[in-house]
């Protein structure tokens, strides 16, 4: 598959300005337990697990330019062998401390992945991609069958033991376990990048005819990659499930699937960190939003299409742009992007959201109550202290005009 | 014996079902070089379009509006979402279509609910067709098998009849000769996509007369309908009839079945005691064969049974 | 001299960041056969391809008949009244002789040829009309595409290297075949490798270098070992 010119790994922004994000973002992550409340902190646990698993994801598609559809597969085989692991330690059958636990979830992947990865990589590209969803039904259609291994609809649960005085019940001692293997995950698929494995992984993904002309085993190269990838998901499930003290077959399904593409591709598949960048944003965002509609999933779906057809490179894509236009010496030119891009965002977001919003709204249980009671046939909808009409023309207008106006805008910021 | 004429009816009904959806994947494939990962979606939009029509007009009508909703719905997506980021390659068309699966569920719920909406059969489908011995094969079946057959003849006559046919055929192999001989490809490109959105709209619709309408109908048929395409072969569309009819009866007659894989290597005379998959009943499993067969042609035949390309 | 059909005047394209055609500067007179010609690589076959907007040229203009048709669609192109035989024939394999034919037959500005007037010119395309286009030979299969390609009744037609890999009882009866097209008024850009077609059919010659025609001129001055030849058309050398 070819890949648009903005997603290879060159394009990076200036490093200067990257070792100044890394060391900011690492500084914000280690004092984050002295500054935030327990729920912000349980926020920031997930996002690090989602980032973790984006980044596993995005090993596959920056080295060998493999879109996997399933990882979730891998990442549930790692909650459900740490869950046991815990089990098993709670029972007392088991003498492995908490912070090694999720060596078992790396275990689980890597050797799922390691045969799932033999198999799906015999194709590539299209076929690739429909060849992991496939397996990750597949293991999906296994969860009812087994209760012992995965609990049935329930679940299964663990409780976190203690070790060493740390009695790790509360969320500050489970963010530093859970940020301490992130790191050490992100650290290790970092250098993956360096080993020889990693730049013929390079290689496989920009010329594979090539390379086995020239006699490489790239099936060999392609497996070990996936494998990789899939020890790195199983090590974000097992953090998962260390946090969660609880797994279900669920986590098979499509969204846990979803979830570290959209990441990615939001983020910025071309760097390294981009799949970070989508993580933290949509993991925070969705715990705020989240709180306010029952939209947000919708609103994510939305932003994603929207990332893919107008900034294929992400997020991390056009900060990058931007940057490398300031030190080009076009400020002005990237300022007046930024500025268009953020008008186009915030009118497209304006739209979409009163129009999502004004939808459910009229199509809830409150809403036929209330007509009921009013006896109106459509009466006002109530939001942020105003009440409007939903049938009123001049709102959907002004809504579709917004919108227009928006992908306009975006659609002109995107020009180079 | 019944139980083996009624199996092999079902089965055949459920695999026409899927040869109507996945008949419009692999021409669309075959075609663009696009896998739509959206296609589920469109029997899912057919589903639901068939259910809010029938509430206005009744059941016939809507079984005729419906696919053609999803047509335009299709034709729109390809003009307007897809063709736009062709030129961004493989890889971006095929994460549009996987978004496009979550946007189009999401509106799903948000439009008709989390659940199973509650779509009465009609009268005139809720009779038996046929009684086979002891049990009776129900006439909505019956409705699906028709209309599915109906449309493969249909299909035939206008790929092999029509002189767009005979364009659509040739652009799958050779899209740009066929430009270089003066067709409008791009034209025909959506045209086909909106063909293959309608023909999953009406196994949708047709389907929703009784299986359960919810917003998750696209993801567990979608799956299905790739292993169904995969197995096939790419761009073949008597590929897709055979691997169409091979899920569909292997599925049946497995749901059947309540042997355990222990029985089977027992009537072989090997005493099996260990638990696991060997006391998983064929029947239980039934989902997973899809993926095995999936599997098995992979690893002994990857281009698919009928497909042509490497 | 006549108002050239085909006016091609400083085109530019290429692939990706590689530009092949730098400025390339041809005209094709109606009833008139230019040979192309040049060295691999020179970009004769992409200087067809930008023509009829299979590739999308970067710069310069295609007129044809004085309508500009630089950056449209293909079949637009097409439809104004270029054809195009590609190199690898592109016969449409699953269809029959008769399917192709019938894919080609379309309402264009040039003269109408008819499905006949196409089976007299190759009558082996006549004996094979109900066959698979798949299991034709190589003559064949570049009889079919030039009858395909004919048949959209177009004013100026792009031929690349036909006789590539051909029997000379074939070769000769392409080249009577594309001498009898001229006659009828249709112009003709050819692409050729083999310099004695070039020097028998010819009416004019182009050759291709550095992304531009380096030279024009009458055929006569690519014969044997002419300042031509040796320039831009040796093996060793530049």
């Amino acid at each position: 598959m070819t890949a648009s010119v903005a997603e290879t790994p060159m394009a990076a922004p200036p490093s200067r300005s990257r070792a100044i994000g890394v060391a900011l973002g690492s500084l914000l992550l280690l004092v984050l337990p002295a500054l935030a409340t327990d729920r912000y902190l349980e926020t920031a646990t997930r996002g690090l697990i989602a980032s973790l698993f984006a980044l596993a994801f995005n090993l596959l598609w920056r080295h060998c330019r493999l879109l996997s559809f399933g990882h979730a597969a891998y990442f549930g085989a790692g909650m459900f062998a740490t869950i046991h692991a815990m089990r098993a330690a709670e029972a007392g059958s088991l003498d492995l401390p908490l912070p090694l636990m999720p060596l078992m979830g790396l275990l689980a992947g890597a050797v799922l992945g390691l045969v799932c990865g033999a198999l799906a990589t015999i194709r590539t590209g299209t076929y690739f991609a429909m060849i992991t969803l496939a397996i990750s039904e597949l293991v999906h259609s296994f969860g009812p069958q087994f209760g012992s291994l995965f609990g049935g609809e329930s679940g299964l649960s663990a409780m976190r033991m203690p070790w060493a005085g740390f009695a790790f019940g509360d969320a500050r001692q489970v963010y530093v376990l859970v940020l301490a293997w992130a790191l050490a995950g992100a650290a290790a698929l970092w250098l993956f990048g360096m080993t020889p494995l990693g730049r013929t992984a390079f290689a496989v993904g920009e010329n594979e005819t090539r390379l086995r002309f020239l006699g490489m085993r790239t099936h060999a190269v392609k497996t070990a990659t996936f494998c990789a990838s899939a020890a790195a998901s199983g090590l974000a499930g097992a953090l998962l499930a260390v946090a969660n003290e609880n797994v279900d077959y669920s986590i098979f399904g499509g969204g846990a699937s979803a979830a570290p593409v959209m990441h990615t591709f939001i983020g910025g598949a071309g760097t390294f960190l981009g799949p970070v960048l989508g993580a933290v944003l949509l993991t925070g965002f969705g715990s705020i939003v989240g709180q306010a509609t029952r939209l947000w999933l919708l609103y994510q779906g939305i932003f994603f299409v929207l990332v893919v057809m107008l900034a294929p490179g992400g997020l991390a894509g056009l900060v990058a742009a931007g940057l490398r236009r300031s030190a080009d010496g076009q400020a002005a030119k990237a300022l007046r992007a930024t500025a268009l891009v953020l008008a186009g965002a915030l009118l497209v977001t304006c739209a979409v959201v009163f129009a999502g919003e004004t939808l459910s709204e009229v199509l809830s249980d409150a809403y036929s109550a209330a007509r009921a009671t009013t006896g109106m046939r459509f009466p006002p909808v109530e939001r942020l202290g105003l009440a409007y009409s939903p049938l009123s023309l001049p709102l959907w207008a002004a809504a579709a005009a917004a919108f227009l106006g928006g992908v306009l805008l975006l659609r002109r910021a995107m020009r180079p | 014996m019944d139980y083996f004429v009624i199996s092999l009816l079902n089965g055949v009904v459920y695999g026409l079902l899927l040869f109507m959806v996945s008949s419009g994947l692999t021409l669309v494939f075959g075609m663009m070089g696009v896998l739509n990962f959206a296609h589920g979606s469109f029997y899912m939009i057919g589903a639901y379009a068939g259910y809010a029509i029938a509430r206005v007009t009744g059941f016939w009508p809507a079984m005729v509006l419906a696919p053609v909703v999803v047509a335009l719905i299709g034709a729109a997506v390809e003009r307007w979402l897809l063709e736009p980021v062709h030129r961004h390659g493989h890889a971006q068309e095929l994460l549009l279509t996987f978004g496009l699966v979550f946007v189009i569920e999401e509106l799903a719920k948000l439009l008709f609910g989390p659940f199973a909406v509650d779509n009465p059969m009609p009268a005139e489908l809720a009779r038996p067709a046929l009684q086979v011995g002891d049990i009776a094969f129900p006439a909505f079946k019956a409705f699906i098998g028709v209309v599915a057959a109906a449309m493969f003849a249909g299909l035939f006559a206008l790929l092999r009849l029509t002189r767009a046919g005979l364009v659509v055929r040739a652009a799958v192999h050779r899209p740009d000769m066929v430009s270089a001989l003066g067709h409008d490809v791009s034209r025909v490109f959506m045209l086909v996509f909106a063909l293959g959105a309608g023909l999953a709209g009406l196994a949708g619709a047709v389907a929703g007369v009784f299986y359960p309408v919810s917003p998750n109908m696209a993801h567990e048929l979608g799956v299905i309908v790739f292993v169904v395409v995969v197995v096939g072969g790419l761009g073949s569309l008597p590929g897709a009839l055979v691997a169409s009819l091979l899920i569909g009866l292997s599925t049946t007659f497995a749901v059947g079945i309540d042997a355990t894989l222990g029985d089977g290597l027992r009537t072989l005379g090997l005493a099996w005691t260990m638990g696991g998959i060997f006391d998983v009943r064929l029947s239980s499993m039934s989902g997973a064969i899809p993926f095995f067969l999936m599997l098995l042609i992979l690893l002994l035949r990857p281009s698919g049974l009928l497909g042509e390309r490497a | 001299m006549p108002e050239p059909v085909l006016d091609v005047a400083g085109l530019e394209a290429g692939y990706g960041h590689s530009r092949i055609l730098r400025g390339v500067d041809l005209t094709v007179g109606p009833g008139e056969i230019v040979g192309l010609v040049g060295r691999n690589g020179s970009g004769r076959s992409t200087a067809l391809k930008a023509m009829v907007g299979l590739l999308a040229p970067s710069g310069g203009s295609v007129r044809l008949g004085g309508r500009e048709m630089a950056g449209r669609p293909a079949h637009a192109v097409v439809r104004a009244g270029l054809a195009y035989v590609p190199e690898d024939r592109q016969p449409f394999v699953n269809l029959t002789v008769a399917e192709n034919l019938r894919l080609g037959l379309q309402p264009g500005p040039g003269r109408r040829w008819r499905v006949d007037e196409m089976f007299e010119f190759f009558p082996r395309l006549r004996e094979r009309a109900r066959t698979r286009a798949g299991v034709l030979s190589g003559g064949e299969q570049q009889m079919l595409a030039l009858a395909r390609s004919l048949l959209g009744g177009p004013r100026v037609i792009l031929v690349d290297e036909p006789t590539e890999g051909l029997a000379p009882l074939i070769v000769a009866r392409l080249v009577e075949v594309l001498r009898t097209v001229a006659a009828a008024g249709i112009g003709i850009l050819l692409v050729e490798q083999r310099l004695t077609i070039v020097l028998d059919l010819a009416t004019r010659i182009a050759v291709l270098g550095h992304g531009r025609v380096v030279h024009e001129g009458p055929p006569g001055d690519l014969r044997g070992d002419s300042a031509v030849t040796q320039r831009w058309l040796a093996v060793s050398g530049h």
